[in-house]
């Protein structure tokens, strides 16, 4: 027995925006980032809850890579404002850090780190929950994953509640239109793992298959358009649609290896989530390729994706050398190095990114068991 | 030796692995791990009446076990983890992962998970140390 799960609606296209109109609500806190407020990239969502007479309150102290001490500030908000909604319109650094402050308003005491799927997690009783994303990239507008930092442990901690998905969704591609190309292809490429993870890791099922496989080929066609041309928002509109679907996908199986790598990396090294991502993608599914049935899924992938003409192996390594070959053209940071880190570095915070790495969840549903070895010399290959 | 699971053979066999060489991985997986268990067989077609294998767990260490017939003489214990039996065999067979289980509902932990999260890796070979012992199930 296994659920599928998802926001209770998923407004896309073009005008999507429309559908916040039909949310009832006495007053909204707006959870965004300085950079999308400079942007005006949120303006769009404070001139309609204006035309709706709703009121609002902005909170843009979401920082990149979030941590969970903003997300308290931003719980006290909510709580002075006496708010009944709360529109996250950002990245996934702003759904994540705006799912955190839901839980830390309806439930002022919890330790977050507590939020364990199969407990009881208090939400909804004083506010729903719209996610607008920004970009095209983590899917946590429609899933129930928070990932966030606790400053303490300087880990990042996934923690997953079914509670955590929000009620509606706002896949607008309006809200890309200003993404830089370098955070466009980044952040594409975490939409890219998340599919071929859900697809591949022990935790695969029907439901997730079936959109992974739609949204990596969605990915496929269209970011190359969007790359070419900035202003194809017909492409824009594919690419948003496509992290969303991979949103789902993974939420309802699960990430594996690359995200437990990238999560340990991007915490201990502090790197940006998706540019991380990148560099890890090819070295674990080459890690991951000796498994036959893993294999014989890739192979299914870039058959799916008619990069190959006929379903057998060769499929497998033609889309790994494919995801390279995009990796390059797009500019993508390739190495460890490539960040600035330096070997001596590496090495010294080696025990940490492994300890890290090993308790991720991803790293217990890898479809290829992964071992304190395994990632010292993942870490060393990608440096 | 093969032997009984569920049985006290079993479980003393079970702590000779996860202290010996077929408990390596989970030794340094488990090396900052603090805390007992109880680990109950819940009946089911196959099997007639709850069981109980109490464990404690220290520091990469398996100090002490106890096979417990009668629940009610259950020490209390930081964790439970409880399933059926049929479910203990299909984690012990690798079927499901100790997370997976209890999102499917088959198993609970009752406990501070969030401790047992940060030790995903030392509860994996928790369950990779059990296969390693050549069982037969009823
Ligand atoms: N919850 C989940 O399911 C999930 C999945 C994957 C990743 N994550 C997490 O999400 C975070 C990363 O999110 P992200 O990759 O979306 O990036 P992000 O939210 O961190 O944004 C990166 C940068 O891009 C800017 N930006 C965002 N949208 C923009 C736009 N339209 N125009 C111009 N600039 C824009 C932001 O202000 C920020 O400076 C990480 O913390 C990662 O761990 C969460
Ligand atoms: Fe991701």
């Amino acid at each position: 027995m296994w659920y599928f799960c998802s926001p209770r609606k998923i407004a896309f296209g073009e005008e999507a925006l429309e559908a916040l109109r039909e949310v009832h609500a006495k007053k909204a806190l707006v959870v965004t980032d300085t950079t999308l407020l400079q942007l005006g990239t949120i303006q769009p969502v404070l001139d309609l809850l204006k035309e709706e007479d709703i009121p609002f309150v902005i909170f843009s102290a979401i920082q990149p890579e979030p941590a969970i001490p903003p997300s308290r500030e931003g719980a006290k908000l909510a709580e002075q404002e006496d708010v009944d909604l709360i529109i996250a319109v950002g990245g996934g650094s702003v759904i994540d850090g705006a799912k955190a402050i839901w839980v830390f308003y309806e439930n002022p005491d919890l330790d977050i780190a507590e939020v364990f799927p199969e407990d009881p997690l208090v939400l909804r009783q004083k506010a729903g929950f719209v996610a607008i994303p920004t970009t095209s990239g983590t899917g946590s507008d429609a899933n129930w994953a928070i990932v966030i930092k606790n400053p303490e442990t300087k880990q990042k901690l996934s923690l997953a509640h079914r509670e955590l998905i929000p009620d509606l969704a706002i896949v607008d591609p309006q809200f890309t239109k200003a993404l830089p190309l370098s955070l466009t292809a980044a952040t594409a490429f975490d939409a890219l793992t998340h599919a071929i993870e859900a697809f591949t890791v022990e935790w695969r099922n029907d439901f997730s298959d079936g959109l992974a496989l739609q949204a990596l080929k969605l990915i496929f066609e269209f970011l190359p358009q969007v790359m070419a041309d900035k202003d194809n928002m017909v492409a824009r509109e594919k690419l948003h649609n496509a992290a969303t679907m991979a949103g789902l996908a993974f939420g309802n199986s699960q990430i594996g290896g690359v995200h437990a790598l990238a999560h340990s990396l991007g915490a201990v090294l502090s790197l940006p989530h998706a540019q991380v991502v990148a560099v890890v993608l090819p070295h674990m599914m080459r890690y991951c390729l000796s498994e036959p049935i893993i294999e014989q899924r890739y192979a299914e992938i870039a058959y799916t994706l008619q990069l190959v003409n006929t379903l057998d192996a060769k499929g497998a390594h033609t889309l790994i050398d494919k995801i390279e070959e995009f990796r390059k053209s797009f500019d993508l940071k390739t190495k460890l190095s490539d960040f600035g880190v330096t070997k001596s570095l590496l090495e010294e915070k080696m025990p940490l990114i492994i300890e890290f790495a090993l308790n991720d969840t991803g790293s217990l549903v890898n479809p290829k068991e992964l071992n304190k070895e395994i990632i010292r010399t993942l870490c060393y290959t990608m440096f | 030796m093969v032997v009984n699971f569920p049985s006290k053979e079993w479980l003393i066999k079970y702590q000779e692995a996860l202290n010996g060489e077929a408990g390596k991985a989970w030794q340094e997986a488990a090396k900052d791990w603090e805390g007992d268990f109880l680990f109950v067989i819940e009946a089911d077609d196959k099997l007639e009446k709850d069981l109980t294998f109490y464990i404690d767990l220290w520091h990469g260490e398996c100090r002490r076990v106890e096979f417990i017939e009668d629940p009610a003489k259950a020490p209390q214990t930081e964790f439970q983890y409880r399933g059926k039996y049929s479910n203990w065999v299909d984690l012990i067979h690798g079927k499901i992962d100790p997370i997976k289980g209890i999102l499917m509902r088959k198993f609970k932990l009752v406990g501070n998970k969030a401790k047992v999260l940060r030790a995903a890796k030392a509860a994996q070979e928790l369950v990779n140390t059990a296969q390693k012992i050549e069982s037969v199930f009823l």
